[in-house]
């Protein structure tokens, strides 16, 4: 990988990676940290990655430092209340369902999160999930089933509030 | 794959993953359309899929290489860049400046130390009737002893038998003896580079001197056969005296007079280890080799 495939990859990737990251801890100075450790290890490992393979390296990477630092947040017991900080990252005009999904989202464990994550805003396989979170194509689809049910319910949930 | 109403839920899963093959997903399409009922399942599942957010990562620019950049900039403009480094760092070496900033802190240096320099203590008695300076004091010192001698030489004129003569000429020898010994203190005061001991030995040379006049009364009353024996006694109460105002010079103390131009002054003691600075002119130099070399490129 050259330095030009690196800043291509800098442009191509960084705000998937950044997205994906936030949407999970819900914290922006930490999601910048994590993602910049993620473009740090490409570039010390630019010479074994290749740049087709770049994508999926930088999200595994991304992927480890975001377990790491939420079990060193738990450890610490300094964690904010993430779901706070992820409504605040809320976009004006989302509807109403949109915001109930992202809040139903931030209640689910970090794994299942993750799991929606990937396969909603990259469009990963499963199989492409698993490599990036170390599970097997099997489990990727139970969990990632068993999340979407649950989203599913608290959508019913909803439409019975409101009915 | 068959759907059926036990493996609807799965399917509908799998379709909106995009995890079916196209006739995979046809065979969901002619499901839900046969049995509505569960249309309306699969529209729960399928707003539950998250619709794609335009977050951006604004700290691109510490992400990227700028190697490439540097790389793609034209010869001219890293020539033009390194000479101007190149003009900037033969200005600052300037061996002109160099020197001039090199004296300037010598001086500075210099002040510092003078004014630093603790006050010395001198005992006040005799030694302003007497002098400040050593040579006055040796020079002082040397004329009592001639003048003795001479007394010692007039006193031989007198003696009538050889007996006298000869212990004449042992106090002109002890008097030799008492300017070699003076002259002995003198070479070691200005030896010492301490100040306090210095002015210890002047101040002996001194009182020894007054103790010379007094010997000299006690050679003029003490008859001549017992000169040698006087002047014996004479020199133990020298020494005697030295130490004793040795001992008083400790008790009262007075500033040296700088002001008189042949009085030598000791500013510091220093010691330079050569091993420590062992490398640093060779870089400096090196240092000022490539900018030198730069320059010419």
């Amino acid at each position: 990988m050259t330095d030009k495939d690196f800043n291509n990859c800098v442009d191509a990737y960084s705000d998937g990676v950044y997205r994906f990251i936030i949407k999970n801890i819900g914290h922006e100075a930490d999601a910048q940290d994590i993602v910049q450790t993620a473009f740090e290890k490409l570039w010390v490992n630019r010479t074994k990655v290749e740049t087709d393979k770049s994508k999926s390296y930088l999200f595994t990477v991304a992927y480890h430092q975001m377990i790491d630092h939420i079990r060193k947040d738990k450890r610490n017991n300094t964690t904010d209340n993430f779901d706070e900080v992820k409504i605040s990252i809320h976009q004006e005009g989302d509807t109403e369902l949109k915001q109930i999904l992202l809040k139903a989202i931030n209640e689910l464990n970090p794994t299942q999160r993750s799991l929606v994550l990937l396969k909603d805003y990259e469009g990963y396989s499963y199989q492409e999930i698993g490599e990036i979170m170390d599970l097997s194509e099997s489990k990727v689809k139970v969990y990632l089933h068993r999340a979407r049910l649950l989203l599913k319910e608290k959508l019913v949930h909803l439409e019975k509030m409101r009915a | 794959m068959k759907i059926n109403t036990t493996n609807y839920e799965e399917c509908f899963l799998l379709y909106i993953d995009n995890e079916l093959s196209d006739e995979q997903k046809v065979a969901v399409e002619n499901f839900m359309e046969e049995n509505p009922v569960y249309k309306k399942e699969f529209t729960l599942i399928q707003q539950s899929v998250l619709a794609p957010e335009n977050i951006l990562f604004e700290d691109k620019v510490f992400l990227y290489r700028l190697e490439e950049l540097e790389a793609s900039l034209p010869i001219s403009i890293k020539q033009g860049l390194y000479r101007e480094e190149a003009k900037l760092m033969e200005g600052f070496f300037n061996r002109k400046l160099i020197r001039s900033i090199a004296a300037v802190a010598a001086l500075f240096l210099l002040i510092i130390g003078y004014n630093l320099i603790p006050t010395i203590p001198v005992k006040q008695n005799n030694l302003k009737g007497l002098s400040n300076n050593e040579r006055v004091v040796k020079n002082d010192a040397q004329s009592y002893l001639s003048n003795t001698a001479n007394s010692g030489h007039k006193q031989v004129e007198h003696m009538e038998d050889y007996k006298k003569k000869q212990n004449a000429n042992v106090i002109i020898q002890d008097n030799d003896s008492s300017t070699h010994r003076l002259n002995t203190l003198i070479s070691i005061s200005t030896e010492k580079n301490n100040y306090a001991q210095q002015a210890g030995i002047i101040q002996s040379i001194a009182t020894s001197s007054n103790h010379f006049v007094t010997n000299d009364n006690a050679i003029k009353t003490v008859p001549i056969i017992n000169n040698t024996v006087a002047i014996a006694t004479v020199n133990e109460k020298i020494v005697s005296s030295e130490v004793s105002v040795l001992a008083e010079s400790k008790e009262e103390f007075e500033n040296i007079n700088t002001d008189n131009p042949d009085r030598i002054i000791y500013i510091a003691n220093m010691e330079i280890d050569g091993d420590k600075l062992r490398g640093f002119t060779r870089r400096i130099g090196a240092f000022i080799k490539r900018n030198k070399t730069e320059k010419e490129k």
